[in-house]
């Protein structure tokens, strides 16, 4: 069973014990991830760290009702999805009621280097192109493809992951992943960027 | 022999290495001998790698972990203090609250089946029967068949009313 050679498993069957120390260190582990995964699918930054911390109270409310059947990460990153996807549907509806809440196009965050001891002024200028494009061609993709591309491509999960994580079928996911990958790579290929 | 466009299908899962064995030896064959499928292989691959770069620089955060940390604490905290309900619903489950209630609703239950309380305590000599029939007992012979005066009296009436019925017709 995968979930064996798991660290993070023992430290969430500590979590189960009311170990506050393992909890502590699953939420350091993982929750940077699991920001930039979820400011993937909502506007603004501050947003994205309110849906994480959602997602990690829901692991310590579910604590007792976890079963080592798989890998941490899967079950984290099945939560976080669900919680993404909810999001997006609730932005879509927002949209079409045009509420007066929603912030205005352009207002939300722009994508964001991280560590910034590490950048030059010429990688700066390229990288930040070549992010701010992916950012657009990333919302352009359908909730679903966006998800199992980054689950895939950005968490290193197997297809098998990928479909428990989004609660449908391998084939399914095979379909996702290559119709989003294609799509991204079409819309490098128009905007000339096919390196980086 | 597999067709280009089954090939094209499944180029990606072949890529990241999610073919099954058989399917994957038949594209790598199919790829051995058709040049626009391998080079379209090789396009994904290119493609596939430069997305995956820019998606893990795109995701990469400076995420301040223990600020996050303490908001969380601080939810889960007021939590525990505002809302116990898995304690409370551990309480009212247990045997020595539970019993002695389903008790209570069997006794209930079966009481409202066998016709209400006064139906079947003053019977059994539990509940005492009302001042007048005490008082007279000789006229109250059989209580629980006067209870259901009410009932007779419609009989009464339903009787007298084809007996009338009978006399008009003949009278008529």
């Amino acid at each position: 069973m995968e979930s064996e050679a798991d660290p993070d498993v023992e430290l969430m069957l500590a979590v189960q014990r009311d170990d506050a120390a393992a909890f502590e260190q699953l939420f350091a582990k993982h929750i940077g991830a699991v920001v930039g995964f979820a400011t993937r699918f909502v506007r603004t930054r501050a947003r994205a760290e309110e849906l994480a911390q959602d997602v990690f109270l829901q692991v310590y409310r579910h604590r007792k009702d976890y079963e080592p059947q798989a890998r941490f990460a899967t079950w984290l990153y099945r939560m976080v999805t669900n919680a993404c996807l909810t999001e997006v549907r609730r932005a879509d509806y927002r949209v079409r009621t045009q509420s007066i809440d929603q912030p205005a196009p352009g207002r939300e965050d722009p994508p964001q280097l991280a560590d910034p001891s590490q950048r030059t002024l010429e990688t700066d200028a390229a990288s930040r192109e070549a992010l701010e494009r992916m950012h657009v061609f990333l919302n352009e993709l359908p909730p679903q493809q966006r998800a199992a591309l980054l689950l895939a491509r950005v968490e290193g999960f197997s297809y098998e992951q990928v479909a428990e994580a989004l609660s449908c079928s391998v084939s399914a996911v095979k379909s996702l992943i290559h119709r989003a990958t294609v799509a991204v790579r079409e819309r490098f290929k128009e905007e000339g960027m096919e390196t980086w | 022999m597999v067709s280009c466009g089954t090939v094209q299908e499944h180029l990606t899962a072949w890529i990241d290495g999610e073919l099954p064995t058989e399917l994957e030896g038949r594209v790598r064959g199919h790829l051995a001998t058709c040049g626009s499928c391998a080079a379209e292989a090789a396009s994904l691959r290119a493609s596939i790698g430069l997305q995956q770069q820019v998606l893990k620089r795109l995701t990469a955060t400076d995420t301040d972990v223990a600020r996050l940390h303490a908001q969380l604490r601080r939810t889960i905290a007021a939590e525990r203090v505002v809302a116990p309900r898995g304690w409370l619903w551990a309480w009212i489950l247990r045997p020595l609250v539970l019993t002695p209630a389903l008790a209570m609703i069997a006794v209930m239950v079966l009481l409202t089946a066998a016709g209400g309380p006064t139906d079947v305590l003053v019977p059994l000599g539990v509940k005492s029967p009302p001042v007048a029939v005490k008082r007279a007992p000789d006229l109250f012979k059989d209580y629980t068949l006067i209870q259901h005066l009410d009932e007779l009296e419609h009989f009464d009436t339903v009787e007298s009313e084809s007996l009338d019925d009978e006399q008009d017709a003949q009278t008529g």
